[in-house]
């Protein structure tokens, strides 16, 4: 038994270092469409690379938004703003309620912000997480917070991206290149922006709401947190018309306003399907100024 | 708890643990661990499923008692007969009841009688037709005296609910198993790295070859119509490859995972697309099965209907096959598709000297001068392939009028080919391990010689590699938990 437990130890130890040189060459040499389960380069944001620094640097946060595209590309600090409070989008890309938990329980201390908002897209909570966690590896969030995000949702391609991340970063000190979309731009405060266009989807295929367990789970502790350390804190869903085409939608409803915090609006019909939006999920810039208008006093009003 | 799954390597790492450390004084004690375990490891799907694996362990060990303690032949036969229908009794109402009311209803409707909804929402206990067969295989043996009943009720728990083979085999005999059990099992370096070889080997034959293709074939099966003949005919090929990397994957991750603990199971597969017949296919393929029921089912029948020669003979192989293929599932498919396989026969035993065996001679290996004879087999089985693999017999015409029918010499197409061909090529990289390492434990102990360890280290971290590149990241479960 003592020689198998140490040739299997000395084997993982051979492996490890195989591995992830492995991954980054394969990575490096190999276009994406040949290497499925590494995904350095492929729909990744740049623009959560702008918001982690800018979250980095910033002291103290008066109201933070959290959630994912939806919170990034329709809360714009800019219109939400005029009391003086600093606002901050820490939106990113499909984040679901597990990111969501350890960016607030990474940064509620240094920041303590008065008020949290809670942008709930019901998709995320179908998601199990991996693009997030992929996006926040790869635009250089707390190496320690994604190692422990890997423990909580072990996925290979999240893993692959890690062991790709740290050989770059550390071995080769040459960091990946960032993607930057020529259709938006990082406006500052986390908020990006999308050039102007319409949406050409309108038809919405009728679908069933199914939550998976885990995001149900940090979605609670999420609320547990914020409640522990005396945050005010509101859950909304911004306008969407993927989000309505659920049959089962109060489903959501109920698990959000179990809250107690949840903001219902009968918005959507103040919104036109095609020219208030991008794409289906998603608000331009018309919408999103219509809707900064509607939900500034309940922001920054605190009403 | 799935095999491909971090729950389960978790599990396995603790009882690994236990078994060989804090429970290794005795051979009760390694047999009471494993029990435990594996009860655990079956309540992770219900823990109501736990109370039937317990009744079926209870029907079958007094049931052995019964036949072998009873005074003459008749009481035998009726102890025996008695703790058969039991066991069936168990298997028909969980697996099949819905089956013959659905079939029984559709029957009535042809003479004009619309009744109830009978239909009644059973849910199906997972693994329910493996340990019910291991069940029968034990007393059956007492039966014809071929064994003994184990008395040590903690020894035959186990032989029963073994975890590694509880849901899906390979379908043990008491023959093999018990004595194994009635032993303390001592650690053996050599049967420790094949197992963890074996288990790395199933990973990847079930998470890169059959994952990565069962969205494909689910596809194609799904919308034939969608798509032209070479694209079906490409997919029928596509699940032949899944369905042997999914069931022959999680074969060597049960046995290597057994192999752990220093039990060792029966072997289900000796590279059953080589073979040059149908029979030698049936030797190759699902053989714990296969051997299960050469010997409870077609000896008997054979036996009973030898007055008939040949005529016997293929009776009892065709009956055979249709059981088989009512034990795969309760649907009409399956049950045409051990029609198909039987009438297969019909050849092997009406030429020549007849047939030699149920599933054919021991087979030497793997010779590819019968290249011709290798095709022929592989296509027999890719067209029964359709039956099986549909979920209906309507859905199974409608694939093959799709290649049949609109038959026309248009390459495939279909989305996602990039990943298809890299699948393909992979399924390559498999089958050429496995004729490479034939003569071997499992495919990848081919360098085992202990000077060539850096070699065999590198073969196992590229193996690992590729899972780890081309794995399909969604987590399925076995195409044969469903049997």
């Amino acid at each position: 038994m003592k020689r198998f437990l140490r040739d299997t130890s000395i084997f993982i130890l051979f492996f490890i270092p195989f591995y992830s040189i492995s991954i980054y060459l394969f990575g490096r040499l190999v276009p994406s469409d040949f290497r499925p389960n590494i995904l350095y380069n492929t729909k990744m944001y740049g623009t959560t690379s702008n918001m982690l620094k800018e979250l980095r640097s910033k002291e103290r946060i008066d109201i933070l938004i959290v959630g994912a595209s939806d919170a990034y590309r329709s809360y714009d600090p800019r219109l939400l703003g005029g009391n003086g409070e600093i606002i901050f989008n820490a939106g990113t890309s499909s984040q679901t309620p597990l990111q969501t938990y350890t960016l607030l329980n990474d940064n509620l201390d240094k920041l303590k912000p008065k008020l949290v908002v809670y942008e709930v897209s019901p998709v995320c909570f179908e998601l199990d997480g991996v693009e997030s966690t992929v996006d926040l590896i790869l635009n250089g969030y707390s190496r320690s917070s994604t190692l422990k995000l890997l423990f909580k949702n072990p996925e290979i391609q999240a893993l692959n991206s890690f062991l790709f991340d740290y050989v770059d970063a550390v071995l080769v000190k040459r960091h990946i290149d960032t993607f930057y979309s020529v259709k938006e731009k990082y406006m500052g405060n986390g908020y990006v922006e999308m050039n102007l266009s319409f949406n050409k989807d309108t038809t919405s295929v009728v679908k069933n709401w199914n939550p998976k367990p885990k995001q149900l789970t940090y979605f609670k502790k999420i609320i547990d947190l914020l409640k522990e350390k005396n945050i005010e804190f509101k859950i909304i869903n911004a306008p969407s018309l993927t989000d309505r085409s659920y049959k089962n939608s109060t489903d959501f409803e109920f698990v959000f306003s179990e809250s107690g915090q949840y903001l219902v609006y009968p918005y959507l019909k103040k919104f036109d399907p095609v020219y208030d939006f991008f794409d289906a999920s998603h608000l331009n810039s018309n919408g999103v100024l219509k809707w900064n208008r509607i939900i500034k006093d309940r922001i920054s009003g605190n009403k | 708890m799935l095999f491909n799954s971090v729950e389960f390597l978790v599990f396995l790492g603790f009882v690994f643990g236990f078994y060989w450390f804090l429970f290794s004084k005795s051979k009760d004690l390694q047999n009471g661990i494993l029990v435990l375990s594996s009860f655990i490891f079956y309540s992770f799907w219900d823990w109501r499923f736990s109370a039937l694996l317990l009744l079926s362990v209870f029907i079958n060990y007094f049931g052995g008692l019964f036949i072998e303690e009873a005074g003459d032949q008749k009481k035998k036969y009726w102890a025996l007969l008695i703790t058969v229908i039991l066991n069936l009794g168990i298997l028909i109402y969980f697996k099949y009841f819905n089956f013959f009311i659905d079939s029984f209803a559709t029957l009535l409707s042809y003479f004009g009688y619309h009744g109830e909804n009978w239909v009644l929402s059973i849910v199906l206990p997972i693994g329910i037709s493996f340990y019910t067969f291991h069940g029968l295989s034990y007393i059956l043996d007492i039966y014809y005296s071929r064994i003994r009943t184990n008395r040590n009720i903690l020894e035959y728990t186990l032989f029963v609910s073994y975890f590694p083979l509880l849901v899906a085999g390979p379908i043990e005999r008491a023959t093999h198993l018990l004595p194994q059990l009635k032993n303390k099992r001592i650690f053996n370096y050599q049967q420790g790295i094949q197992g963890l070889e074996l288990i790395l080997w199933g990973f990847f034959k079930k998470l890169v070859i059959a994952d990565t293709l069962a969205p494909f074939v689910a596809e194609f099966f799904n919308n034939p119509g969608n798509y032209n003949s070479a694209t079906l005919i490409l997919g029928v090929i596509a699940f032949a490859f899944q369905v042997y990397g999914d069931f022959s994957g999680y074969t060597d991750i049960a046995r290597g995972v057994s192999k752990l603990f220093g039990i060792e199971l029966l072997v289900n597969f000796r590279y059953p697309y080589f073979s040059r017949s149908i029979p030698e296919f049936w030797s190759r393929w699902h053989m714990s099965l296969s051997s299960w029921l050469n010997d409870y089912v077609f000896m008997p029948i054979a036996l009973r209907f030898r007055g008939f020669g040949r005529h016997g003979i293929f009776i009892a192989v065709f009956l055979t096959f249709l059981i088989s293929g009512f034990w795969h599932g309760a649907a009409w498919h399956f049950v045409i598709w051990g029609a198909y396989h039987g009438i297969l026969y019909i050849p092997f035993i009406y030429r020549g000297k007849g047939l030699k065996s149920m599933f054919g001679a021991k087979q030497k290996g793997i010779d590819f001068k019968d290249y011709s004879a290798i095709t022929v087999t592989f296509i027999f089985v890719l067209i029964g392939y359709v039956l099986f693999r549909a979920d209906s017999l309507r859905s199974a015409l409608n694939y093959y009028s799709g290649i049949i029918l609109d038959f026309s010499f248009q390459l495939p197409s279909f989305e996602g080919k990039i990943r298809f061909l890299i699948t393909m090529v992979l399924v390559l990289i498999m089958l050429i391990l496995e004729v490479i390492g034939f003569h071997h434990t499992n495919p990848i102990s081919i360098f085992s010689s202990p000077k060539l360890r850096l070699v065999r280290w590198a073969l196992y971290a590229f193996i690992l590699f590729l899972i780890g590149v081309f794995m399909n990241t969604n987590v399925s479960s076995f195409i044969y938990f469903q049997f």
